[in-house]
């Protein structure tokens, strides 16, 4: 099935990612041949499957037991602006 | 003979007899670095001080007898998607440029622990997506067999770095071949484990179903050797098997060439494909190989194959499209200069951080997972993806191992493939179902193509049976000259 402008848009959107940009003017065609060849996929027929989860899994868990964590310096030097502790973002309330 | 053209196993034999030291070997794969790595470009980050002082400090451990494992004082590179504290992970992209991550990976702090010199960090397609490492941000890695020629990816520094001589020994990561690909194309040989073998704490995420960390080495006993180093349970991943299934720590000691009666499937659908004639005749001569050696060899069929490559690139990225969210100019890595609000922050960081491969499986994913298509794409990849494994487990209550090409064709030039995604894709088509299904699979060389290039052979094993396929690549590799195969990095 093609895919349309509209829907690449919105798509974008949904990924945060900008749909004016350069790359997408190829982008949008390449998505029409990636989205053909994994459309190949509705020719196999699955109906005899049950779509159910398989229990004969079972969870890996450990023990909630509370551990050292990072320091905070150390994290925040990665962050691309921080103030008093913490990464800092626009103002995003008025 | 210089040092950077032994195996791990040997230079490990040799510090163990005192017949070299780890410095020494240390410099001799730097020096072999500085001779290749302008024609190779392997690697983003070269770690030399360090790796050099690690050296120092492994020869004293030595001298001591208090070695820390027989891997002590050996050389390794480490792709780029996985964290090594105090040392740039960029994952090949521009959105990590400038991480520095605050903790080791637990593969990387395994290999610290077994007394391994880290050499540097191996470049790799962007957030290792890719089969061919052109979409890193930072530089093209060459084939060491002709540097005319992509070295496959997405782990191409891990595997060109061995390939070269820079180093004996890497550690890469395979979603959908990405350790086996790269191997096929330099001639060496790759391991992908079993899914839950090996720690994925600290690598970055790109399908956190399908990843797997794996060794690449110049012969079936390193690889080995690597594995048990690397394998073995980890609380920190919650994916992570126990270590009774594992079966980490032993495979070196028990490896064994016997094949006789060993049962081995070769799928007839692997071979159609697009499969060329020099590599199916390649790997038809392994395959007479085994028969020498006493192994069953028989047709096997496992139709879902064709649409293994569809069920990959919608889990795939589906997963991606989740996984990369986190990438937002928030935290950490690349932060766009100029935006308007918070949103926008996010919007222009991402399109200008990622590249455009990433950008396009973050939209197929998004758009697989959107309201609509969610039962269509994903939930079908989902039920397809159970089809394969019961599949492959069908087969393995008939046969030990299958036993197929790695790739249709040998490497390609550079651009050959990268203006159109699809064709760019079928590069994986013998290796994704493997990642599919969670089931280990060795790439090895087998022979050499038009050019001298490197063909290999995929082993591929039943769930946590690495042993069974270690065991038969050493079998193979004994009866081919093509252990240990240093590149003379050329133009062919």
């Amino acid at each position: 099935m093609a895919i349309t402008k509209k829907e690449i848009e919105h798509v974008a959107k949904l990924a945060r990612l900008d749909s004016s940009g350069g790359v997408f003017d190829t982008l949008s065609a390449d998505m029409q041949s990636i989205v053909a060849m994994v459309d190949t996929l509705q020719e196999l027929d699955l109906s005899a499957m049950e779509d159910s989860v398989d229990l004969s899994r079972k969870n890996v868990f450990r023990s909630d037991e509370v551990l050292s964590s990072f320091p905070r310096d150390k994290i925040l030097k990665n962050a691309p602006s921080q103030e008093a502790g913490g990464v800092s973002v626009p103002k995003i309330v008025e | 003979m210089d040092l950077y053209k032994y195996t791990a196993s040997e230079l490990s034999r040799m510090l163990i007899k005192k017949e070299t030291s780890a410095k020494e070997i240390a410099e001799s794969c730097f020096k072999r670095t500085d001779e290749v790595e302008k024609d190779v470009e392997a690697y983003i980050t070269l770690n030399r001080e360090e790796a050099l002082k690690q050296a120092e400090k492994a020869d004293e451990r030595i001298k001591n007898g208090s070695a820390s494992s027989p891997l002590d004082g050996i050389p390794l590179a480490v792709k780029d998607n996985m964290c090594t504290e105090g040392i740039k992970t960029t994952c090949a992209s521009k959105i990590l440029y400038n991480f520095i991550p605050p903790y080791d990976a637990t593969v990387v702090k395994k290999i610290k622990d077994a007394g391994m010199v880290i050499t540097g960090k191996a470049n790799c397609d962007e957030f290792a997506m890719g089969s061919s490492t052109e979409t890193s941000y930072y530089k093209k890695t060459k084939n060491p067999h002709d540097i005319t020629r992509v070295p496959g990816g997405s782990s191409g520094g891990s595997a060109a770095s061995v390939a070269a001589g820079e180093v004996p020994l890497s550690v890469g990561s395979d979603t959908g071949g990405s350790i086996r690909q790269p191997s096929s194309h330099c001639g060496v040989v790759g391991l992908k484990p079993t899914y839950g073998s090996v720690s994925r704490y600290g690598l970055i995420a790109f399908a956190s179903s399908l990843d797997q960390i794996g060794p690449f080495s110049r012969s079936i006993e390193d690889a080995a050797m690597l594995a048990d180093v690397i394998y073995g349970h980890d609380p920190l991943d919650s994916t992570s098997a126990p270590d009774a299934r594992i079966g980490a720590g032993n495979f070196a000691k028990r490896l064994n060439p016997d094949v006789k009666g060993l049962k081995i499937g070769l799928p007839k659908e692997y071979f159609g494909l697009g499969v060329s004639d020099e590599v199916k005749s390649a790997v038809m001569n392994a395959v007479s190989i085994y028969e020498k050696l006493g192994a069953k060899v028989f047709e096997i069929s496992l139709k879902l194959v064709k649409y293994a490559l569809p069920v990959y690139y919608i889990i795939s990225s589906a997963e991606a499209s989740s996984n990369l969210a986190r990438f937002d100019g928030v935290k950490y890595g690349y932060r766009s200069s100029d935006y308007d609000g918070l949103v926008d922050l996010y919007v222009k960081s991402r399109s200008e951080g990622f590249g455009k491969e990433v950008q396009r499986r973050v939209m197929l994913g998004t758009y697989v997972l959107s309201s609509g298509y969610y039962d269509a794409y994903y939930n079908k990849g989902r039920l397809a993806q159970r089809a394969i494994k019961q599949e492959f487990s069908d087969a393995f209550s008939d046969c030990d191992l299958i036993l197929t090409p790695v790739t249709p064709n040998t490497a390609f030039r550079f651009g050959e493939k990268s203006g159109d995604p699809v064709q760019m894709y079928v590069e994986d088509i013998c290796t994704v179902s493997v990642n599919i299904a969670g089931i280990p699979a060795i790439a090895m060389p087998c022979g050499k193509g038009e050019g001298e290039l490197p063909v290999g052979v995929q082993l591929i094993g039943k769930h946590f049976d690495e042993q069974t396929i270690l065991n038969a690549g050493l079998a193979l590799e004994k009866e081919l000259d093509l252990k240990n195969w240093v590149a003379d990095v050329r133009k062919a």
